[in-house]
Protein backbone atom coordinates (compact mmCIF):
# COMPACT_ATOMS: atom_id res chain seq x y z
CA UNK A 1 0.00 0.00 0.00
CA UNK A 2 1.28 3.43 -1.00
CA UNK A 3 1.42 6.43 1.34
CA UNK A 4 0.86 9.21 -1.18
CA UNK A 5 2.17 12.66 -0.24
CA UNK A 6 4.09 15.49 -1.88
CA UNK A 7 7.11 14.49 0.22
CA UNK A 8 7.25 10.93 -1.11
CA UNK A 9 9.66 9.77 -3.78
CA UNK A 10 6.72 8.46 -5.81
CA UNK A 11 5.17 11.92 -6.07
CA UNK A 12 8.54 13.44 -7.01
CA UNK A 13 8.93 10.91 -9.83
CA UNK A 14 5.42 11.67 -11.11
CA UNK A 15 6.09 15.40 -10.85
CA UNK A 16 8.94 15.08 -13.36
CA UNK A 17 7.74 12.18 -15.48
CA UNK A 18 4.05 12.97 -16.06
CA UNK A 19 4.62 16.35 -17.81
CA UNK A 20 7.08 14.71 -20.20
CA UNK A 21 4.77 11.79 -20.96
CA UNK A 22 1.72 14.05 -21.35
CA UNK A 23 3.52 16.31 -23.83
CA UNK A 24 4.23 13.30 -26.05
CA UNK A 25 0.90 11.56 -25.61
CA UNK A 26 -0.92 13.60 -28.27
CA UNK A 27 -4.54 12.57 -28.71
CA UNK A 28 -4.19 10.11 -25.83
CA UNK A 29 -3.42 12.82 -23.30
CA UNK A 30 -6.68 12.21 -21.43
CA UNK A 31 -6.19 8.44 -21.33
CA UNK A 32 -2.59 8.70 -20.17
CA UNK A 33 -3.50 11.12 -17.38
CA UNK A 34 -6.41 8.87 -16.41
CA UNK A 35 -4.13 5.82 -16.19
CA UNK A 36 -1.74 7.68 -13.89
CA UNK A 37 -4.55 8.96 -11.67
CA UNK A 38 -6.29 5.62 -11.33
CA UNK A 39 -2.97 3.86 -10.69
CA UNK A 40 -2.07 6.31 -7.91
CA UNK A 41 -5.52 6.06 -6.34
CA UNK A 42 -5.58 2.24 -6.56
CA UNK A 43 -2.10 1.88 -5.09
CA UNK A 44 -3.25 3.65 -1.93
CA UNK A 45 -6.04 1.16 -1.18
CA UNK A 46 -5.46 -0.70 2.03
CA UNK A 47 -7.47 -3.80 1.17
CA UNK A 48 -10.34 -5.03 -0.96
CA UNK A 49 -12.99 -3.43 1.31
CA UNK A 50 -11.36 -0.02 1.01
CA UNK A 51 -11.09 -0.48 -2.76
CA UNK A 52 -14.78 -1.34 -3.06
CA UNK A 53 -15.83 1.58 -0.84
CA UNK A 54 -13.65 4.01 -2.76
CA UNK A 55 -14.92 2.77 -6.12
CA UNK A 56 -18.54 3.16 -4.98
CA UNK A 57 -17.86 6.61 -3.53
CA UNK A 58 -16.30 7.77 -6.78
CA UNK A 59 -18.61 6.13 -9.32
CA UNK A 60 -22.09 6.47 -7.78
CA UNK A 61 -22.27 10.28 -8.11
CA UNK A 62 -21.35 10.04 -11.80
CA UNK A 63 -24.18 7.66 -12.59
CA UNK A 64 -26.62 9.33 -10.19
CA UNK A 65 -26.14 12.84 -11.60
CA UNK A 66 -28.44 12.44 -14.65
CA UNK A 67 -31.14 10.88 -12.47
CA UNK A 68 -31.27 13.69 -9.94
CA UNK A 69 -30.87 16.69 -12.24
CA UNK A 70 -34.30 17.02 -13.85
CA UNK A 71 -36.90 19.61 -12.96
CA UNK A 72 -39.65 17.22 -11.93
CA UNK A 73 -40.84 16.45 -8.45
CA UNK A 74 -39.45 12.91 -8.50
CA UNK A 75 -36.02 14.21 -9.37
CA UNK A 76 -36.21 16.75 -6.55
CA UNK A 77 -37.00 14.02 -4.02
CA UNK A 78 -34.26 11.80 -5.46
CA UNK A 79 -31.86 14.75 -5.23
CA UNK A 80 -32.63 15.32 -1.55
CA UNK A 81 -32.26 11.62 -0.72
CA UNK A 82 -28.99 11.50 -2.65
CA UNK A 83 -27.37 14.37 -0.75
CA UNK A 84 -28.62 13.18 2.65
CA UNK A 85 -27.22 9.70 1.97
CA UNK A 86 -23.98 11.16 0.67
CA UNK A 87 -23.55 13.22 3.81
CA UNK A 88 -24.39 10.28 6.09
CA UNK A 89 -21.89 8.00 4.33
CA UNK A 90 -19.27 10.74 4.44
CA UNK A 91 -19.72 11.25 8.19
CA UNK A 92 -19.61 7.49 8.71
CA UNK A 93 -16.46 6.97 6.63
CA UNK A 94 -14.71 9.87 8.36
CA UNK A 95 -15.87 8.38 11.65
CA UNK A 96 -16.63 11.51 13.64
CA UNK A 97 -15.89 10.49 17.21
CA UNK A 98 -18.45 12.84 18.81
CA UNK A 99 -21.37 11.52 16.74
CA UNK A 100 -22.45 8.92 19.27
CA UNK A 101 -24.42 6.70 16.94
CA UNK A 102 -21.21 5.73 15.11
CA UNK A 103 -19.90 4.08 18.26
CA UNK A 104 -22.53 1.38 17.90
CA UNK A 105 -21.86 0.72 14.22
CA UNK A 106 -19.13 -1.60 12.98
CA UNK A 107 -16.24 0.39 11.52
CA UNK A 108 -12.69 -0.16 10.41
CA UNK A 109 -10.19 2.64 9.72
CA UNK A 110 -9.08 0.85 6.54
CA UNK A 111 -12.37 2.00 4.99
CA UNK A 112 -11.00 5.55 4.69
CA UNK A 113 -9.28 6.24 1.41
CA UNK A 114 -7.05 8.92 -0.07
CA UNK A 115 -8.65 12.32 -0.49
CA UNK A 116 -12.08 11.45 0.88
CA UNK A 117 -12.77 14.95 2.28
CA UNK A 118 -11.86 16.71 -0.93
CA UNK A 119 -13.56 14.18 -3.19
CA UNK A 120 -16.81 15.17 -1.48
CA UNK A 121 -16.45 18.78 -2.65
CA UNK A 122 -15.73 17.82 -6.24
CA UNK A 123 -18.58 15.32 -6.34
CA UNK A 124 -21.04 17.89 -5.01
CA UNK A 125 -19.84 20.37 -7.60
CA UNK A 126 -20.26 17.86 -10.45
CA UNK A 127 -23.71 16.65 -9.41
CA UNK A 128 -25.02 20.14 -8.61
CA UNK A 129 -23.75 21.53 -11.90
CA UNK A 130 -24.75 18.53 -14.02
CA UNK A 131 -27.85 20.09 -15.65
CA UNK A 132 -25.96 23.31 -16.41
CA UNK A 133 -22.92 21.43 -17.74
CA UNK A 134 -25.08 19.32 -20.03
CA UNK A 135 -26.90 22.38 -21.34
CA UNK A 136 -23.60 24.18 -21.94
CA UNK A 137 -22.30 21.11 -23.79
CA UNK A 138 -19.32 20.65 -21.48
CA UNK A 139 -17.69 17.21 -21.91
CA UNK A 140 -19.21 14.78 -19.44
CA UNK A 141 -17.44 11.50 -20.18
CA UNK A 142 -16.51 9.12 -17.37
CA UNK A 143 -12.83 9.59 -18.23
CA UNK A 144 -13.08 13.38 -17.79
CA UNK A 145 -15.04 12.96 -14.58
CA UNK A 146 -12.44 10.58 -13.15
CA UNK A 147 -9.58 12.86 -14.15
CA UNK A 148 -11.38 15.75 -12.46
CA UNK A 149 -12.00 13.77 -9.29
CA UNK A 150 -8.76 11.83 -9.03
CA UNK A 151 -6.15 14.16 -10.54
CA UNK A 152 -3.06 13.16 -8.55
CA UNK A 153 -2.10 16.82 -8.24
CA UNK A 154 -5.17 17.78 -6.27
CA UNK A 155 -6.38 14.55 -4.70
CA UNK A 156 -4.59 15.07 -1.38
CA UNK A 157 -5.82 18.52 -0.37
CA UNK A 158 -7.06 20.53 -3.32
CA UNK A 159 -7.12 23.28 -4.54
CA UNK A 160 -10.82 22.53 -5.05
CA UNK A 161 -11.33 22.99 -8.79
CA UNK A 162 -14.76 23.31 -10.39
CA UNK A 163 -15.63 20.68 -12.99
CA UNK A 164 -16.21 23.19 -15.77
CA UNK A 165 -12.95 25.02 -15.11
CA UNK A 166 -11.01 21.77 -14.90
CA UNK A 167 -12.34 20.41 -18.21
CA UNK A 168 -12.03 23.72 -20.07
CA UNK A 169 -8.46 24.03 -18.87
CA UNK A 170 -7.59 20.42 -19.69
CA UNK A 171 -8.70 20.79 -23.31
CA UNK A 172 -7.58 24.32 -23.96
CA UNK A 173 -5.78 24.63 -27.25
CA UNK A 174 -3.40 27.38 -26.28
CA UNK A 175 -1.48 25.50 -23.58
CA UNK A 176 1.41 27.88 -22.94
CA UNK A 177 4.76 26.57 -24.11
CA UNK A 178 7.25 26.22 -21.30
CA UNK A 179 10.27 28.21 -22.43
CA UNK A 180 13.37 28.33 -20.28
CA UNK A 181 12.25 31.38 -18.31
CA UNK A 182 8.82 29.96 -17.51
CA UNK A 183 10.31 26.58 -16.69
CA UNK A 184 12.78 28.17 -14.29
CA UNK A 185 10.09 30.16 -12.53
CA UNK A 186 7.89 27.05 -12.17
CA UNK A 187 10.76 25.01 -10.76
CA UNK A 188 11.60 27.87 -8.45
CA UNK A 189 8.03 27.81 -7.17
CA UNK A 190 8.12 24.03 -6.67
CA UNK A 191 11.44 24.13 -4.84
CA UNK A 192 10.28 27.02 -2.69
CA UNK A 193 7.14 24.97 -1.99
CA UNK A 194 9.24 22.07 -0.75
CA UNK A 195 11.32 24.41 1.40
CA UNK A 196 8.16 25.87 2.93
CA UNK A 197 6.75 22.43 3.74
CA UNK A 198 9.85 20.56 4.80
CA UNK A 199 12.02 23.30 6.31
CA UNK A 200 9.95 26.28 7.44
CA UNK A 201 6.72 24.55 8.43
CA UNK A 202 8.62 21.59 9.93
CA UNK A 203 10.49 24.05 12.12
CA UNK A 204 7.27 25.85 13.09
CA UNK A 205 5.67 22.51 13.87
CA UNK A 206 8.46 21.46 16.24
CA UNK A 207 8.33 24.84 17.97
CA UNK A 208 4.58 24.77 18.39
CA UNK A 209 4.83 21.22 19.82
CA UNK A 210 7.58 22.38 22.16
CA UNK A 211 5.50 25.27 23.54
CA UNK A 212 2.31 23.20 23.64
CA UNK A 213 4.01 20.75 26.02
CA UNK A 214 5.06 23.61 28.29
CA UNK A 215 1.58 25.11 28.74
CA UNK A 216 0.53 22.90 31.68
CA UNK A 217 3.97 23.19 33.27
CA UNK A 218 4.01 27.01 33.32
CA UNK A 219 3.08 27.32 36.98
CA UNK A 220 0.46 30.06 36.90
CA UNK A 221 -2.41 31.01 34.65
CA UNK A 222 -0.80 34.18 33.30
CA UNK A 223 2.36 32.37 32.20
CA UNK A 224 0.23 29.60 30.70
CA UNK A 225 -1.73 32.17 28.71
CA UNK A 226 1.44 33.78 27.33
CA UNK A 227 2.89 30.39 26.39
CA UNK A 228 -0.44 29.45 24.82
CA UNK A 229 -0.25 32.54 22.64
CA UNK A 230 3.31 31.68 21.56
CA UNK A 231 2.24 28.11 20.79
CA UNK A 232 -0.74 29.31 18.78
CA UNK A 233 1.37 31.69 16.68
CA UNK A 234 3.82 28.92 15.73
CA UNK A 235 0.93 26.56 15.03
CA UNK A 236 -0.74 29.10 12.74
CA UNK A 237 2.58 29.64 10.94
CA UNK A 238 2.96 25.89 10.61
CA UNK A 239 -0.50 25.58 9.04
CA UNK A 240 0.17 28.48 6.70
CA UNK A 241 3.57 27.38 5.40
CA UNK A 242 2.55 23.75 5.20
CA UNK A 243 -0.50 24.50 3.09
CA UNK A 244 0.96 27.31 0.98
CA UNK A 245 4.02 25.15 0.30
CA UNK A 246 1.84 22.21 -0.69
CA UNK A 247 -0.13 24.43 -3.05
CA UNK A 248 3.06 25.84 -4.61
CA UNK A 249 4.25 22.29 -5.29
CA UNK A 250 1.02 21.03 -6.87
CA UNK A 251 0.17 24.23 -8.75
CA UNK A 252 3.72 24.31 -10.11
CA UNK A 253 3.68 20.59 -10.90
CA UNK A 254 0.39 20.86 -12.77
CA UNK A 255 1.72 23.86 -14.69
CA UNK A 256 4.53 21.64 -16.03
CA UNK A 257 1.80 19.36 -17.39
CA UNK A 258 0.07 22.33 -19.04
CA UNK A 259 -2.70 22.54 -16.44
CA UNK A 260 -3.66 25.64 -14.49
CA UNK A 261 -4.93 25.06 -10.98
CA UNK A 262 -6.77 27.60 -8.89
CA UNK A 263 -4.65 29.79 -6.63
CA UNK A 264 -5.55 29.12 -3.02
CA UNK A 265 -3.86 31.94 -1.09
CA UNK A 266 -3.57 35.68 -1.37
CA UNK A 267 -1.41 36.85 1.55
CA UNK A 268 -4.08 36.07 4.18
CA UNK A 269 -2.22 37.57 7.12
CA UNK A 270 -2.56 41.03 5.59
CA UNK A 271 -6.32 40.81 6.18
CA UNK A 272 -8.02 43.36 8.41
CA UNK A 273 -11.08 41.30 9.29
CA UNK A 274 -12.05 37.65 9.56
CA UNK A 275 -14.29 37.98 6.50
CA UNK A 276 -11.35 39.31 4.51
CA UNK A 277 -9.07 36.63 5.95
CA UNK A 278 -11.29 33.88 4.57
CA UNK A 279 -11.34 35.62 1.20
CA UNK A 280 -7.56 35.31 1.14
CA UNK A 281 -6.93 31.99 2.91
CA UNK A 282 -7.84 28.60 1.37
CA UNK A 283 -9.77 30.55 -1.27
CA UNK A 284 -11.06 27.51 -3.17
CA UNK A 285 -12.67 26.24 0.06
CA UNK A 286 -14.15 29.66 0.92
CA UNK A 287 -15.70 29.92 -2.52
CA UNK A 288 -17.03 26.38 -2.38
CA UNK A 289 -18.71 26.89 0.99
CA UNK A 290 -20.07 30.25 -0.21
CA UNK A 291 -21.71 28.60 -3.21
CA UNK A 292 -22.89 25.34 -1.71
CA UNK A 293 -23.51 26.13 1.99
CA UNK A 294 -23.87 29.89 2.55
CA UNK A 295 -26.00 30.64 -0.51
CA UNK A 296 -28.66 27.96 0.07
CA UNK A 297 -28.84 28.81 3.79
CA UNK A 298 -29.24 32.56 3.33
CA UNK A 299 -31.70 32.05 0.50
CA UNK A 300 -33.80 29.83 2.73
CA UNK A 301 -33.57 32.34 5.60
CA UNK A 302 -34.46 35.36 3.50
CA UNK A 303 -37.40 33.67 1.88
CA UNK A 304 -38.52 32.31 5.26
CA UNK A 305 -38.37 33.53 8.82
CA UNK A 306 -35.68 36.21 8.23
CA UNK A 307 -37.59 38.09 5.52
CA UNK A 308 -36.48 41.75 5.39
CA UNK A 309 -33.92 41.12 8.14
CA UNK A 310 -30.94 41.06 5.82
CA UNK A 311 -28.18 41.61 8.29
CA UNK A 312 -29.42 39.05 10.84
CA UNK A 313 -29.86 36.50 8.06
CA UNK A 314 -26.34 37.18 6.82
CA UNK A 315 -24.89 36.67 10.30
CA UNK A 316 -26.86 33.47 10.92
CA UNK A 317 -25.87 32.05 7.53
CA UNK A 318 -22.21 33.00 7.99
CA UNK A 319 -22.13 31.39 11.41
CA UNK A 320 -23.72 28.14 10.20
CA UNK A 321 -21.44 28.03 7.14
CA UNK A 322 -18.22 28.38 9.09
CA UNK A 323 -19.38 25.98 11.77
CA UNK A 324 -19.99 23.34 9.10
CA UNK A 325 -16.67 24.12 7.41
CA UNK A 326 -14.91 23.78 10.78
CA UNK A 327 -16.49 20.39 11.41
CA UNK A 328 -15.39 19.28 7.94
CA UNK A 329 -11.76 19.97 8.89
CA UNK A 330 -11.50 17.12 11.40
CA UNK A 331 -13.32 14.41 13.25
CA UNK A 332 -12.84 15.26 16.93
CA UNK A 333 -14.46 17.86 19.19
CA UNK A 334 -11.60 20.33 18.79
CA UNK A 335 -12.75 20.96 15.22
CA UNK A 336 -16.25 21.65 16.42
CA UNK A 337 -14.82 24.36 18.70
CA UNK A 338 -12.71 25.58 15.80
CA UNK A 339 -15.84 25.84 13.65
CA UNK A 340 -17.70 27.73 16.40
CA UNK A 341 -14.79 30.16 16.72
CA UNK A 342 -14.52 30.76 12.97
CA UNK A 343 -18.29 31.30 12.83
CA UNK A 344 -18.14 33.71 15.75
CA UNK A 345 -15.14 35.48 14.20
CA UNK A 346 -16.79 36.24 10.86
CA UNK A 347 -20.02 37.30 12.59
CA UNK A 348 -18.14 39.65 14.95
CA UNK A 349 -16.27 41.11 12.00
CA UNK A 350 -19.55 41.69 10.13
CA UNK A 351 -21.20 43.28 13.16
CA UNK A 352 -18.16 45.50 13.70
CA UNK A 353 -18.14 46.91 10.15
CA UNK A 354 -21.93 47.14 10.07
CA UNK A 355 -22.03 49.23 13.26
CA UNK A 356 -19.26 51.52 12.05
CA UNK A 357 -21.01 52.02 8.71
CA UNK A 358 -24.21 52.98 10.54
CA UNK A 359 -22.35 55.30 12.88
CA UNK A 360 -20.17 57.12 10.34
CA UNK A 361 -22.09 56.57 7.11
CA UNK A 362 -20.44 54.99 4.10
CA UNK A 363 -18.04 57.82 3.33
CA UNK A 364 -17.20 58.40 6.99
CA UNK A 365 -16.48 54.69 7.37
CA UNK A 366 -13.94 54.82 4.54
CA UNK A 367 -12.19 57.76 6.19
CA UNK A 368 -12.25 55.95 9.53
CA UNK A 369 -10.65 52.86 7.96
CA UNK A 370 -7.74 55.01 6.72
CA UNK A 371 -6.59 55.94 10.23
CA UNK A 372 -3.27 54.35 11.23
CA UNK A 373 -4.47 53.40 14.70
CA UNK A 374 -7.52 51.67 13.26
CA UNK A 375 -5.39 49.83 10.70
CA UNK A 376 -3.01 48.54 13.38
CA UNK A 377 -5.87 47.50 15.66
CA UNK A 378 -7.65 45.60 12.89
CA UNK A 379 -4.50 43.82 11.67
CA UNK A 380 -3.45 42.78 15.17
CA UNK A 381 -6.92 41.71 16.21
CA UNK A 382 -7.42 39.64 13.04
CA UNK A 383 -4.02 37.93 13.32
CA UNK A 384 -4.56 37.19 17.01
CA UNK A 385 -8.04 35.84 16.42
CA UNK A 386 -6.82 33.61 13.57
CA UNK A 387 -3.94 32.24 15.66
CA UNK A 388 -6.12 31.53 18.68
CA UNK A 389 -8.90 29.89 16.68
CA UNK A 390 -6.40 27.88 14.60
CA UNK A 391 -4.86 26.53 17.81
CA UNK A 392 -7.67 23.97 17.86
CA UNK A 393 -6.44 22.56 14.55
CA UNK A 394 -4.01 19.69 14.99
CA UNK A 395 -3.80 19.84 18.79
CA UNK A 396 -6.06 18.44 21.49
CA UNK A 397 -6.65 21.75 23.23
CA UNK A 398 -9.84 20.50 24.87
CA UNK A 399 -7.91 17.59 26.39
CA UNK A 400 -5.21 20.01 27.57
CA UNK A 401 -7.73 22.33 29.23
CA UNK A 402 -9.58 19.46 30.89
CA UNK A 403 -6.26 18.13 32.18
CA UNK A 404 -5.30 21.53 33.59
CA UNK A 405 -8.72 22.02 35.16
CA UNK A 406 -8.32 18.94 37.33
CA UNK B 1 -40.64 49.65 -16.78
CA UNK B 2 -38.22 47.34 -18.58
CA UNK B 3 -36.17 44.64 -16.88
CA UNK B 4 -33.06 46.79 -16.72
CA UNK B 5 -34.74 49.69 -14.89
CA UNK B 6 -36.47 47.33 -12.49
CA UNK B 7 -33.20 45.54 -11.79
CA UNK B 8 -31.51 48.90 -11.23
CA UNK B 9 -34.18 49.85 -8.73
CA UNK B 10 -33.71 46.58 -6.83
CA UNK B 11 -29.93 47.02 -6.82
CA UNK B 12 -30.25 50.55 -5.44
CA UNK B 13 -32.37 49.22 -2.62
CA UNK B 14 -30.20 46.20 -1.82
CA UNK B 15 -26.88 48.04 -1.99
CA UNK B 16 -28.38 51.10 -0.35
CA UNK B 17 -26.95 53.46 -2.95
CA UNK B 18 -29.17 55.78 -5.04
CA UNK B 19 -26.33 56.58 -7.43
CA UNK B 20 -26.04 53.10 -8.90
CA UNK B 21 -26.64 53.00 -12.62
CA UNK B 22 -26.17 49.86 -14.64
CA UNK B 23 -25.62 48.72 -18.22
CA UNK B 24 -25.08 45.30 -19.80
CA UNK B 25 -21.35 45.37 -19.12
CA UNK B 26 -21.64 46.28 -15.43
CA UNK B 27 -20.06 43.64 -13.17
CA UNK B 28 -19.70 43.20 -9.42
CA UNK B 29 -16.30 44.91 -9.72
CA UNK B 30 -18.02 48.17 -10.64
CA UNK B 31 -20.32 48.32 -7.63
CA UNK B 32 -18.55 48.55 -4.35
CA UNK B 33 -21.18 46.91 -2.19
CA UNK B 34 -21.62 44.01 -4.58
CA UNK B 35 -19.53 41.20 -3.12
CA UNK B 36 -19.95 37.48 -2.78
CA UNK B 37 -22.05 37.90 0.36
CA UNK B 38 -24.42 40.60 -0.88
CA UNK B 39 -24.79 38.79 -4.22
CA UNK B 40 -27.14 36.28 -2.60
CA UNK B 41 -29.21 39.08 -1.09
CA UNK B 42 -29.50 40.68 -4.51
CA UNK B 43 -30.67 37.37 -5.97
CA UNK B 44 -33.39 36.99 -3.33
CA UNK B 45 -34.60 40.55 -3.89
CA UNK B 46 -34.66 40.01 -7.66
CA UNK B 47 -36.60 36.77 -7.20
CA UNK B 48 -39.20 38.70 -5.24
CA UNK B 49 -39.39 41.58 -7.69
CA UNK B 50 -39.83 39.37 -10.74
CA UNK B 51 -41.67 36.53 -9.00
CA UNK B 52 -39.33 33.81 -10.24
CA UNK B 53 -36.74 31.40 -8.83
CA UNK B 54 -33.11 30.88 -9.76
CA UNK B 55 -31.02 27.82 -9.00
CA UNK B 56 -27.71 28.09 -7.14
CA UNK B 57 -25.85 27.18 -10.31
CA UNK B 58 -27.62 29.71 -12.54
CA UNK B 59 -26.67 32.65 -10.35
CA UNK B 60 -23.12 31.40 -9.88
CA UNK B 61 -22.46 31.60 -13.59
CA UNK B 62 -23.52 35.22 -14.12
CA UNK B 63 -20.67 37.28 -15.51
CA UNK B 64 -22.31 40.67 -15.88
CA UNK B 65 -25.59 42.55 -15.65
CA UNK B 66 -26.40 41.78 -19.30
CA UNK B 67 -26.40 38.04 -18.58
CA UNK B 68 -28.46 38.65 -15.46
CA UNK B 69 -31.11 40.53 -17.44
CA UNK B 70 -31.22 37.73 -20.04
CA UNK B 71 -31.68 35.17 -17.26
CA UNK B 72 -34.48 37.21 -15.67
CA UNK B 73 -36.27 37.63 -18.99
CA UNK B 74 -36.02 33.90 -19.68
CA UNK B 75 -37.41 33.03 -16.26
CA UNK B 76 -40.18 35.61 -16.52
CA UNK B 77 -41.42 34.21 -19.81
CA UNK B 78 -41.21 30.68 -18.44
CA UNK B 79 -43.30 31.62 -15.44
Amino acid sequence: MLEFSVGGLFFAVLLILVPVVLRFSGIYRREVFLTVNIAVFALTFKDIASAATAAAWVLIPYFAAPLISNNGRKSLIARRIFYVLMLAVFLYLMHYDWIFIFRYLPYSPVLKFLGLSYLLFREVDYTMQYAYLKESKVRLSLADYLNYLLSFYTIMAGPIMRYEDFVNDFYREDIPELDTDRMLSVFQRIIFGYIQVYVISALMSSWSAYWFDRIPKAGNIFKSAVIYLIFSIFNALFIYFNFVGYCDIVVGGARLSGMTLKENFDRPYLARSMVEFWNRHHISLSEWIRDYIYSPIIKALLSGSFRKRLFEAQCAALFATFLIAGIWHGTNLNYLVYGLLEGLGVVLSSVYSNRLKKKYGKKGFKEYEKKTGVKIFEHVWTCAYVCLSFSFVGYDVIGLMMGMGK
Amino acid sequence: MDTKSRLEKVMREVFDDEEISINDETTAEDIEEWDSLTHVELIVAVEEEFACKFSTVEVMKLKNVGEFIKLIDRKKTNA
